[in-house]
């Protein structure tokens, strides 16, 4: 075990320093002059030549690489953004918890649509029908989703808020960020509820594809476990349908939609960038999208470098979960 | 570095069904109807531009007309007409799409192919390369790597690309490995057959509907991302008729013409929807046999 968990570590390393490196060789191809960004437009050309020594521009490449390495993880510099005059590094910060709070929402809702789906489809005779629901919901764009709740749910029939994180103007703002948690713990329901609204429709438009993916994934691995001898062994000790799925199925088919989960964290992440766009929702992909219409590429590789990170960082930790939770999958 | 256990599983499993198959063997309607719209959608995305009514950069009429007789779709903010203009932009999600498809398949079935029939340091090089890029987050890269070289619908379709010929290469070299040791491979080997006549003629056919199998399946998968880098600017530039930016272009006017940015998404969600079925028939056809 001990082996197994240094060796992911290992390998953890690895690929954050590939990714790493990625995002530094494309700062390399941008046309922007950093030294140049500095000292701005007007500075004579000395100047720029003696900030760029001061930068360390002058150097070889591996050597600028161990630069940008020691500047990102001993001091969290992600470059300045040029739309922000802003550090990214704390742009980021700041739009964080939103989009946290986002992510984590629709993560739930995409398991409870996920576990509805599969689990309807298997044991409900009438759900048959479900199948076609998951290929339909595995077909849409995010946007389309987004849109048709906004023009339905929002514009015709007045149910959910439009967009944004709270209607209400004097919002507090800790200790967590997650607006939620925050209104109960300054102890007002009303601005907590008017939270909650806000949040759905971001939620379930991000957390459906997921769900579908999990479902699809969930109804598949159940349909194999429950050919299995032991599910044969508890029907016929007279355990209802159900029963058996629960006690028995459910927990050996986790594997297979586990890490799918992890895999469509990876389309959540980018996904995030267009339904903050369509909510307004004043997070991170929000951010994002802003950076790539002024073209601030420095905001846009710092987004990407940090949310990557946490992509392989959540499925290694997927990867745990599934050892833990199944002691047959070989470490 | 190692991939999450998980995710080899997935890998290595049989692409699930979704439509459960009533009798297996034989070709049923709806596949046929499926795999009919597939080759309606690459002869509309060929022709398409042919067929349409407009030129879909001219303006033809008042703007934010309704749908009607006239304008199928409506017009949009400078009066081009929709209809065009999606017809149009099919051709540049799907084309795009196959292309990344084939080049995926390509490079994929080669670096498969090398790995499960050559085996040793070769297939521990290339299968570690595989998993490198199995766990990085593609499509956050590859916003971030158009977002640099600068947006266009090649860039896009380069960058989509480099990451997506991975899971061909786990489906070729799975198929090869399974392959090398079935009977009439291991007489083929022992009647003298050379390592290229047993990759050639013994092989490789075999990995043919495995292959074909997850490349229809993936038609869909590629579409969706096309549209998600569209919507988000990174495809071609502004007065070209592509899906998803003409839905991200015209989001400010979702309350009075709902139809400016719904009617694209809609086209695109057709596109996938045809992918998926018509997918899932080719995978009954070439599996269940």
């Amino acid at each position: 075990m001990k082996r197994f968990l240094l060796l992911r570590l290992a390998g953890l390393v690895g690929v954050l320093v590939v990714m790493t490196a990625v995002v530094f060789v494309l700062r390399q191809l941008l046309p922007a002059d950093p030294a140049r960004a500095a000292v701005g437009p007007n500075a004579p050309e000395s100047v720029v030549a003696a900030k760029r020594v001061e930068l360390g521009l002058d150097q070889p490449l591996y050597l600028q690489f161990g630069r940008y390495l020691d500047h990102l993880f001993l001091h969290g510099d992600l470059g300045q953004s040029s739309r922000t005059s802003r550090p990214v590094g704390g742009d980021i910060i700041g739009a964080l918890p939103a989009s946290l709070e986002l992510v984590v929402a629709a993560v739930l809702v995409a398991i409870v649509i996920g576990l509805v789906l599969a689990l309807g489809e298997l044991l409900l005779p009438w759900a048959k029908p479900i199948r076609w629901i998951l290929l339909a919901g595995a077909s849409a764009p995010i946007f389309l989703t987004g849109l048709l709740g906004l023009l339905l749910l929002w514009f015709k029939w007045h149910l959910l808020p439009g967009g944004g994180r709270s209607g209400l103007a004097d919002a507090p703002t800790g200790p967590t960020g997650f607006l939620t948690v925050d209104s109960l713990l300054a102890g007002r329901p009303l601005l907590a509820w008017d939270a909650v609204q806000h949040l759905a429709l971001p939620a379930l438009t991000l957390g459906l594809p997921m769900g579908v993916a999990v479902g699809r994934a969930l109804w598949s691995s159940l349909l194999g476990t429950m050919r299995q001898d032991y599910v044969r062994t508890a029907r016929s000790k007279g355990l209802t349908e159900g029963q058996v799925v629960r006690r028995h199925a459910l927990r050996n088919s986790a594997a297979a939609p586990l890490s799918m989960a992890g895999l469509q964290i990876g389309l959540i992440l980018a996904n995030l960038l267009i339904v903050e766009r369509i909510f307004a929702w004043p997070g991170i992909g929000l951010y994002t999208v802003q950076s790539l219409g002024t073209d601030d590429l420095t905001a846009v590789l710092g987004v990407a470098l940090v949310t990557g990170a946490a992509y392989i960082v959540i499925n290694a930790l997927v990867d745990l979960a599934q050892a833990v939770a199944d002691p047959r999958v070989s470490l | 570095m190692t991939l999450p256990a998980g995710a080899v599983k997935l890998a290595r499993r049989p692409v699930p069904s979704l439509v459960r198959s009533s009798h297996s063997g034989r070709v049923r309607w709806g596949d046929r109807i499926a795999l009919g719209a597939l080759l309606l959608v690459t002869l509309l995305a060929a022709f398409g531009p042919l067929l349409a009514p407009d030129d879909p950069n001219a303006r033809v009429g008042a703007a934010f007309q309704a749908p009607s007789a006239g304008h199928l779709f409506g017009t949009d903010d400078i009066g081009r007409d929709v209809f065009t203009r999606v017809l149009s932009g099919i051709a540049l999600t799907w084309l795009p799409g196959l292309t990344i498809i084939a080049g995926g398949v390509i490079v994929g079935g080669i670096v498969g192919l090398l790995s499960g029939a050559f085996g040793g340091w070769i297939d521990t090089v290339l299968q570690r390369l595989t998993d490198l890029f199995l766990v990085l987050p593609a499509t956050l890269i590859a916003i971030a790597v158009v977002a640099a070289l600068g947006p266009g619908l090649v860039n896009s379709v380069v960058a989509v690309s480099v990451f997506w010929w991975p899971w061909y290469s786990r489906i070729m070299r799975g198929e090869i490995k399974t392959l090398a040791a079935r009977p009439h491979v291991e007489a083929a080997r022992l009647a003298g057959a050379s390592r290229l006549r047993l990759l050639t003629r013994y092989l490789l056919p075999g990995a043919v509907p495995a292959m074909v199998v997850a490349a229809t399946l993936d038609v869909a998968n590629v579409v969706l991302v096309l549209a998600l880098f569209s919507f988000l600017g990174l495809g071609a530039p502004a007065p070209s008729p592509e899906l998803g930016a003409m839905s991200a272009r015209s989001l400010e006017s979702l309350t009075t013409a709902w139809w400016l940015p719904i009617v694209p998404a809609v086209v695109i969600f057709l596109l996938a929807f045809a992918a998926n079925v018509a997918g899932d028939g080719v995978r009954r056809m070439l599996q269940s046999v």
